[in-house]
């Protein structure tokens, strides 16, 4: 194998893929990155066996061939390469590395025993932006579970019915839920959970501009754009009936300054209990109080922002980190919460923005024995 | 053939119930001797007893009938039917001792009436009994066994070198001086008189005799009265612990009693306080209406049967509870008694400030003094000291002037004991730390090294090694002198601290991110972060459960628990209590529960172990309060920060600042030391700065 490639081309291909690597525990090989030239292309593959990342680029072949090159060492000579036009050759096992006046020698593996980049032939098709996808992800990725033993909740749901797609994450006490209709989508009904970590990685990888296509299969999903595939294992969907805990429309709607309650909240964050995380909000009149106390030191704190709210004193109490979480995922400038009952859950949502909620549930009050 | 055995036969029998060995005899002599009235009962044996005992009584000796009568087996002047069986209010009753005893030894007693001129004796040997004959011998009664088990051989084999047996003599003895402190005991083997009890007016004092002054210095008075029983005592703080339970005493109506109830009721009121394996001191006792209690269980009438288990139960965990909040309300935990403990602190630094160990030990000495006014007054008089402080100086002045005795004085009565002596005296326990300085020379290398460590509040005054020396009513055995060098730590730099005394901390820093180091008035304080912070997270738990449930985060969807059939029982009788905890869980049918919230320091997976681990515990033993702590301690340490945390300075401000609010805190809830402190002196010792 021996080719001619602009650096640029190299550095992003490894990028790319280098967070599939495997463990070298489950297999050696896998601790690879498996380079393979041919028909004017250069393909960059890794995989744990979950995932498996594949990236292609453009360059000047003078003889085709593949190798598997130790992913920790080819990554670091590929970043600090000088810009410059690389020429690599393989011979055997042996690989000659040339950039600039740059030379290097490393050690290469057979890539006979690499698993092969099998791509998704069959399933349903999603068409859908990359922006949009990736924003998706970015809006419930933070409520996933990151408890190992529960797996079914240890990504994110993906459920396409009647043309409608939800993705629905949820640890438990809350749950995040975007839900997009498109005439586009395919017309069956298919339910699958993706893991956290096959989603964090289309949406480190997937370039903001273009499409991407998404393909549900029986047992993998595969995120396909440009250039770019990701294959991911599905998880055992036991994935609670989200349609039951997302609450009906609440009576109680506070709007709020978003920047303001995110500042305040973070605020009160300092001086709340690092066991509870708890922060009570007091609504009254206009008015929103948070407050936080720290039993462990005797510290509290307090904070006001205005809050469009009327009615009756109601004081509920939440982890400030629930509420900062999802704060911090938007860029909107205005939050709304609504609400039933302080022992129900309630919803958090930008104002004006119909496709993604947040569910949260406040903490038991003090009274409920 | 199956035949009748003749009475000798029989008694040789029952006499391997009744004596097992030495110890037995004396037991059952020294019951006798009590039950007789005496007021002084002598104790001397011989080759730890196998060669002879001897117990010889003041009380009111027996007519030459009765003499005749009461080595018969079954005879007794202490019941007269059944129905005394059932509330038995004296130390015997089984009328066999003598009996046994005499079947299995060279058995001779001599006894008067106060009123007769002569006394009576027995003397029976190999079970035959020679005629009573008519001796001269002082008003009471005198038993003298010898060679024990002569006639049995096998029995005689099983005994244990002399060394051991006098052991068992000395416990007997001990526990029989602890019942009865109005009773001059003496105890002396191979002619040499090791204990010397005179009567005292109060089972303090008979305990400061028997183990030294300063061991009240690390224990708290307990009192309780219900109207089934009323219970009280000492308790060791929980920085005092052995590793055996060998100085935990029980006293049942003023019998000395080896129960596993009062026992577990008594380990309880310690837990999270001692590390498991470790046990405190203890000696409780406890009066309940005779009829209440069944003492004729075993012949060695060391166990007892309770007909109400768990009021005896309760009383025990409930009076060692309170004790421990009343001594964190002494220690100035408490508001309203803060002031008066400051005060006395700086009266103390005041009065003396070159000895700080006095008035350390002065101010623990009030402490106890305090507060058995309010819960005991008789247990405690013997720790009772005027309320100012004196200097040593003082001290001194009042020694040479014959107020102070010797901590160990050779001939009874001990004036050091006796309350209306103490009245005048400034306090006992700066006296027994005073006298070793005195007596040995002030420069010798141990007082030096132990004088800066005694400033600390845990430490007992250094002299303990030089009384035992010199004791003359202390006992000699060596299980007894390690508990008089109870909490001896005199030797380390380093010692368990509570912050009692340290004034405003500043932090100094965090080492190797877990320890925390701080400066306070006195010394450096090293404060063990995570065992610090789970005591400070276990103590708030436990304050915020007694009042309402801890915080507790619903769940948007329950999650499902399936445990085991029997298992299903039990968690529904616990439902209420992990509720309290912040746990919401209701039956599903069959064994299913689901749980609808969870406390919210745990994620889902750490609930859901929390529950079945918790209910693992819950299977073995206890009480709901019991389970209740257990679980509290559990979630302290799943909450508390950990060993290798780097922790900011306000975090560890924190930390300090809370264990300050908190009783219990100088220990983990594993009972392990949170805190360590060397004082300024110790480190100028130790660097040779001074010229101690």
């Amino acid at each position: 194998m021996k080719f001619h490639a602009l650096n640029q081309v190299l550095s992003r291909g490894v990028n790319a893929v280098k967070n599939a690597v495997g463990s070298p525990i489950s297999n050696p090989i896998v601790e690879n990155i498996h380079v393979s030239c041919k028909e004017g292309k250069i393909f960059f593959m890794a995989t744990n066996l979950n995932l498996t990342i594949r990236c292609e680029g453009e360059l000047e072949i003078e003889e085709p061939g593949e190798i598997i090159l130790n992913s920790e060492e080819i990554t670091k000579i590929v970043q600090d390469l000088p810009l410059s036009e690389v020429i690599i050759e393989t011979e055997e096992e042996n690989v000659k590395i040339k950039c600039g006046r740059f030379k290097a020698k490393i050690k290469g593996q057979s890539a006979d025993l690499f698993p092969p980049f099998i791509a998704l032939e069959e399933g349903s098709d999603l068409h859908i932006e990359n922006k949009k996808i990736k924003n998706i992800i970015r809006k419930t990725i933070f409520t996933t579970s990151a408890e190992k033993s529960r797996y079914e909740l240890n990504g994110i749901k993906f459920h396409l019915k009647d043309k409608r797609l939800n993705c629905v994450s949820t640890d438990g006490r809350r749950l995040a839920i975007y839900s997009i209709q498109n005439d586009a989508f395919p017309s069956e009904e298919k339910s699958i959970m993706i893991p956290e970590k096959t989603l964090e990685e289309v949406v480190r990888i997937l370039p903001d501009e273009g499409m991407a296509t998404i393909r549900f299969g029986e047992r993998k999903t595969q995120f396909s754009s440009g250039d770019i595939q990701i294959i991911s294992n599905n998880l055992t969907d036991n994935f609670p009936n989200y349609d039951r805990i997302i609450p009906p429309e609440g009576n109680i709607k506070i709007k709020m300054n978003r920047s303001a309650f995110y500042s305040s909240i973070k605020r009160a964050s300092n001086l709340s209990s690092k066991d509870t995380n708890m922060v009570i909000l007091t609504f009254e009149d206009g008015n929103l109080e948070i407050t936080a106390e720290r039993e462990e030191t005797g510290s509290e704190g307090h904070d006001q922002i205005e809050a469009d709210y009327k009615g009756e004193k109601m004081q509920v109490r939440f982890n400030h980190n629930f509420i900062r979480e999802f704060l911090q995922s938007l860029e909107d400038e205005e939050v709304e919460l609504e609400m039933r009952d302080i022992r129900k859950p309630c919803i958090f949502r930008a104002v004006g923005e119909n496709e993604y909620k947040y569910v949260l549930m406040p903490m038991r009050p003090p009274d409920e024995e | 053939m199956i035949h009748i055995l003749p009475p000798e036969i029989a008694n040789r029998i029952a006499a391997g119930e009744v004596v097992e060995r030495p110890a037995s005899v004396v037991r059952e002599l020294i019951d006798n001797a009590v039950d007789a009235g005496a007021s002084r009962i002598d104790i001397e044996i011989e080759k730890g007893g196998l060669q002879s005992i001897r117990v010889t009584d003041n009380g009111c000796g027996m007519s030459p009938d009765d003499a005749a009568l009461c080595v018969q087996r079954h005879a007794t002047s202490k019941i007269q039917n059944a129905n005394d069986l059932e509330a038995i209010t004296t130390k015997g009753f089984r009328g066999e001792a003598l009996a046994a005893i005499s079947s299995v030894a060279k058995f001779e007693l001599k006894t008067r009436l106060p009123e007769s001129e002569w006394g009576t004796q027995i003397v029976i040997e190999g079970a035959k009994e020679r005629e009573p004959s008519q001796v001269g011998a002082a008003i009471g009664t005198v038993v003298t066994i010898c060679d024990l088990f002569y006639n049995t051989p096998a029995r005689r084999k099983f005994l244990k070198k002399p060394a051991t047996e006098m052991n068992h003599v000395l416990s007997t003895v001990t526990w029989n001086a602890l019942a009865h402190e109005d009773i001059h005991f003496t105890f002396a083997h191979n002619g040499r008189r090791s204990l010397d009890l005179p009567p005292v007016t109060s089972r303090a004092e008979r305990i400061q005799q028997l183990f030294g002054k300063n061991i009240l210095d690390e224990m708290i008075p307990v009192q309780l009265d219900t109207p089934a029983l009323s219970l009280s005592g000492f308790i060791s703080r929980p920085t005092v612990t052995r590793n055996g339970a060998q100085h935990i005493f029980f006293f049942v109506n003023d019998r000395f009693i080896k129960d596993r109830l009062l026992h577990r009721a008594m380990m309880n009121g310690y837990r999270n306080l001692i590390h498991a394996g470790r046990y405190p001191v203890v000696f409780i006792y406890i009066d309940i209406d005779p009829s209440e209690i069944d003492i004729n269980v075993h012949p060695t009438k060391q166990e007892i049967k309770f007909s109400r288990e768990d009021a005896v139960f309760s009383a025990m965990y409930g009076a060692i509870r309170n004790a421990w909040d009343a001594d964190y309300k002494r220690d100035g935990l408490l508001p309203e008694d803060q002031e008066p403990a400051q005060t006395a602190r700086q009266e103390n630094h005041d009065a003396a400030p070159q000895s700080a160990a006095k008035t350390a030990a002065t101010e623990k000495a009030q402490n106890d003094a305090a507060s058995p006014e309010k819960q005991s007054q008789d247990q405690t008089s013997a720790s009772a000291v005027p309320p100012k402080p004196a200097s040593i100086q003082q001290l001194n002045r009042e020694r040479s002037e014959g107020k102070i005795s010797l901590e160990n004085p050779p001939a009874p009565p001990a004036p050091s004991v006796h309350p209306q002596d103490q009245e005048n005296q400034p306090n006992p326990i700066p006296d027994a730390s005073t006298e070793p300085r005195q007596d040995s020379s002030a420069a010798s290398p141990i007082t030096t090294q132990i004088e800066p460590e005694s400033h600390i509040q845990n430490t007992i005054p250094p002299d303990t090694s030089a009384n035992i020396s010199g004791a003359e009513s202390r006992l000699p055995l060596g299980a007894i002198q390690d508990l008089i060098r109870i909490d001896k730590k005199t030797e380390s730099l380093f010692d368990a601290d509570s912050l009692e005394d340290s004034g405003e901390l500043t932090v100094l820093g965090q080492f190797m991110h877990s320890y925390i180091l701080a400066q306070g008035k006195d010394g450096l304080y090293v404060i063990d972060q995570h065992a610090a912070h789970e005591r400070l997270l276990f103590e708030q738990f436990y304050t915020q459960s007694q009042n309402a449930p801890l915080a507790s985060q619903t769940l948007l969807f329950p999650i499902t628990l399936d445990f085991a059939p029997d298992e299903a029982g039990l968690v529904e009788e616990i439902t209420d209590l992990l509720d309290s905890l912040g746990f919401g869980i209701e039956p599903f049918g069959g064994s299913t529960f689901v749980v609808r919230s969870i406390p919210s320091s745990l994620s889902l997976d750490e609930a859901e172990m929390f529950v079945k681990d918790f209910l693992g515990e819950v299977r073995h033993e206890g009480s709901a309060s019991e389970y209740k702590e257990k679980a509290l301690h559990t979630l302290a340490c799943r909450a508390a920060v950990k060993f290798g945390d780097p922790l900011s300075v306000p975090e560890m401000e924190g930390i300090i600042r809370g264990l300050q609010k908190i009783p219990r805190r100088n220990v983990c809830p594993h009972g392990r030391p949170a805190i360590l402190f060397v004082s300024e002196q110790s480190l100028q010792k130790a660097f040779k700065r001074t010229g101690f």
